[in-house]
């Protein structure tokens, strides 16, 4: 199986030009757009070779497991409740300090959004299990 | 001090306290793990006899903050959610009330010097009293003046009086919550914004790079080169939005009363002031100013509120730019921004000038200048005022760093009625290289 990207995130279509220079080096990117759809590929999320996680994700309608969910919950899910052990990059335009505080107890990797193409292929090269 | 400027609302709450009550008052929060301190000097005046001999006359003014501060971080960091009587180390008996926002207690009310009435408390108070005599080496003189004042003098209060007290910091507290909720909803909104123009930005920047790499690889000539010309504008200037909006996002309303927590921390000065002049060069270029930077040391890192510092930076320099002059002498049309470390004695500073030839300021405004709504006489003669906010902004910030500022101004050719000509005016800043921000124990005095 090739390198993969499990991208979780409201908003790919708007990112989605960051990935280029990875799909040109042949990486998968798998999208994630809400967090039912985490929660329903867990699996494949779990052995990606980095997860992306966008810090701000949005609360949604009752029903679909999205009320009061976060960037935080998300990444507490993954690691408390699934134990998904995929190193995670975390994005966001978020000051740093509220990342760190939202991180806090979690090690991640933090790029601060907007992030250049170069930006983003440095970085997931360096924490990827599979680079 | 560095003082959190957001204070004024919460200021004018601890004053309306003590002038209603009598009682001095201590406001505390957590920011950064230091627990600092809000404290009106009009609460000294309020003071027992006993706490002013402890604070003025025997040198007890640390131990007392260090102990206020251990208190308050006590009922901060163990959430307490009601108000409570607490005892201090030399035995006086307060009444510490959490501040409440979203079921965590962001802040701690602390105020009322008296002595219970029952006798357990009593004991308690004088056992304290004897280890404070120890702590504070107090001579037998001074430990019976202290006992006496302690025992003698301190108001009595009986569990109803308490409990009446209780209830007056309850409603003084209620206000500073909703000070603190209004606070953390304009914070968050700001975050929202800037998520939301960061998000825009965002395919345009990603284009922009892909773009040069892709003309990088390409022979194109001629066109190819302006065509990476036109990317790397583009690329800058939406670089510059993104660097202005992440350093204002959190400075809210910065010229009026209500403002944000300051947040030090080490920052690369000689960076900052190039990201400022970055964000002013288009409005230079508009007015036909050549807009220069000339940075030493490139290296130094200086402890600074990023966003109330860059904002201030942002004021100087566009003061500048607006002030200018406006004739047709190109050698006038010039604004030079600098950056460099300068040593006084024992001290580092790293200096930063802007300095522009424009409108001017007179001799007897050098002061006045950096008051609240001043405006400039010059700038009124030229109709070219601003808000008269700006100036007092930069000093109360750069004052709140340790560092000093200072303007002169001076027409160029003294021959002529100077309020003509247009005048050289140049503007210091001095911020300290190592600026100490916490005393020997934990409180910070704020002002």
């Amino acid at each position: 199986m090739g390198r993969t990207i499990a991208w979780i995130d409201d908003d790919i279509a708007m990112m989605w030009p960051v990935t280029e220079l990875l799909q040109d080096e042949g990486w998968d990117i798998l999208r994630f757009e809400s967090v039912k759809a985490v929660i329903d590929g867990i699996e494949r999320i779990r052995i990606a070779d980095v997860i992306l996680l966008d810090m701000i994700l949005p609360v949604g309608q009752d029903g679909d497991g999205m009320h009061e969910y976060g960037g935080k919950k998300v990444l507490q899910t993954l690691r408390d409740v699934y134990h998904v052990n995929t190193p995670v990059l975390v994005f966001s335009a978020l000051p740093d300090k509220v990342i760190e505080d939202m991180t806090f107890g979690y090690q991640v990797e933090r790029l601060a959004k907007p992030v250049l193409p170069s930006e983003l292929y440095r970085a997931v090269m360096r924490i990827s299990r599979n680079p | 001090m560095p003082s959190r400027t957001s204070h004024k609302p919460h200021e004018a709450v601890v004053n309306t306290f003590i002038q209603t009550t009598g009682y001095p008052i201590t406001l505390y929060e957590i920011e950064d793990e230091r627990v600092q301190q809000i404290f009106s000097p009009e609460s000294r005046q309020s003071y027992e006899t006993h706490c002013k001999l402890i604070q003025e006359s025997f040198g007890g003014r640390r131990e007392c903050e260090a102990d206020e501060a251990r208190r308050a971080r006590m009922v901060i960091e163990q959430n307490w959610q009601k108000p409570a009587v607490t005892i201090c180390y030399a035995g006086v008996y307060n009444v510490a009330v959490p501040v409440v926002v979203n079921d965590k207690v962001v802040a701690c009310f602390s105020f009322g010097e008296f002595l219970p009435t029952d006798a357990a408390n009593i004991a308690q108070a004088i056992e304290n009293h004897e280890e404070a005599v120890t702590i504070l080496k107090l001579k037998k003189g001074q430990s019976q003046e202290l006992r006496c004042a302690l025992l003698e003098h301190m108001k009595r209060r009986t569990e109803a009086e308490i409990e009446e007290l209780m209830d007056i910091a309850k409603g003084f507290a209620a206000l500073l919550t909703t000070l603190y909720e209004r606070e953390q909803a304009l914070e968050s909104h700001h975050e929202s914004l800037v998520h939301e123009i960061h998000t825009t930005l965002q395919p345009i920047l990603a284009e922009a790079e892909l773009l040069k790499l892709r003309m990088e690889k390409v022979a194109l000539g001629d066109l190819g080169q302006q065509g990476q010309l036109l990317v790397q504008d583009i690329q800058r200037r939406c670089q510059v939005i993104v660097n202005s909006t992440r350093h204002a996002s959190s400075v809210a309303y910065t010229m009026g009363d209500f403002l944000p927590r300051y947040q030090f921390r080490k920052v690369n000065i000689a960076q900052l002031l190039r990201e400022s002049c970055d964000l002013y060069d288009q409005l230079a270029k508009r007015r036909f100013i050549n807009l220069e930077l000339e940075i030493q040391e490139t290296s130094i890192e200086i402890e600074v509120s990023q966003n109330h510092f860059f904002v201030a930076l942002n004021n100087l320099i566009h003061n500048a730019i607006k002030y200018s002059y406006q004739g047709n002498e190109e050698k006038y049309r010039y604004v030079l921004v600098s950056g460099y470390p300068v040593i006084e004695g024992h001290q580092s500073f790293y200096r930063i000038k802007t300095q522009n030839y424009g409108i001017g300021i007179l001799p007897s405004e050098r002061v006045d200048i950096f008051k609240d709504g001043y405006q400039g006489e010059l700038t009124v003669r030229e109709s070219r005022t601003g808000t008269g906010k700006g100036l007092a902004f930069v000093k109360r910030t750069i004052e709140d760093h340790q560092g000093r500022i200072y303007v002169s101004s001076r027409p160029i050719d003294g021959n002529i009625s100077p309020d003509r000509t247009p005048h050289i005016t140049t503007f210091i800043i001095d911020i300290p290289y190592t600026q100490r921000f916490s005393p020997a124990g934990e409180a910070l005095r704020l002002f």
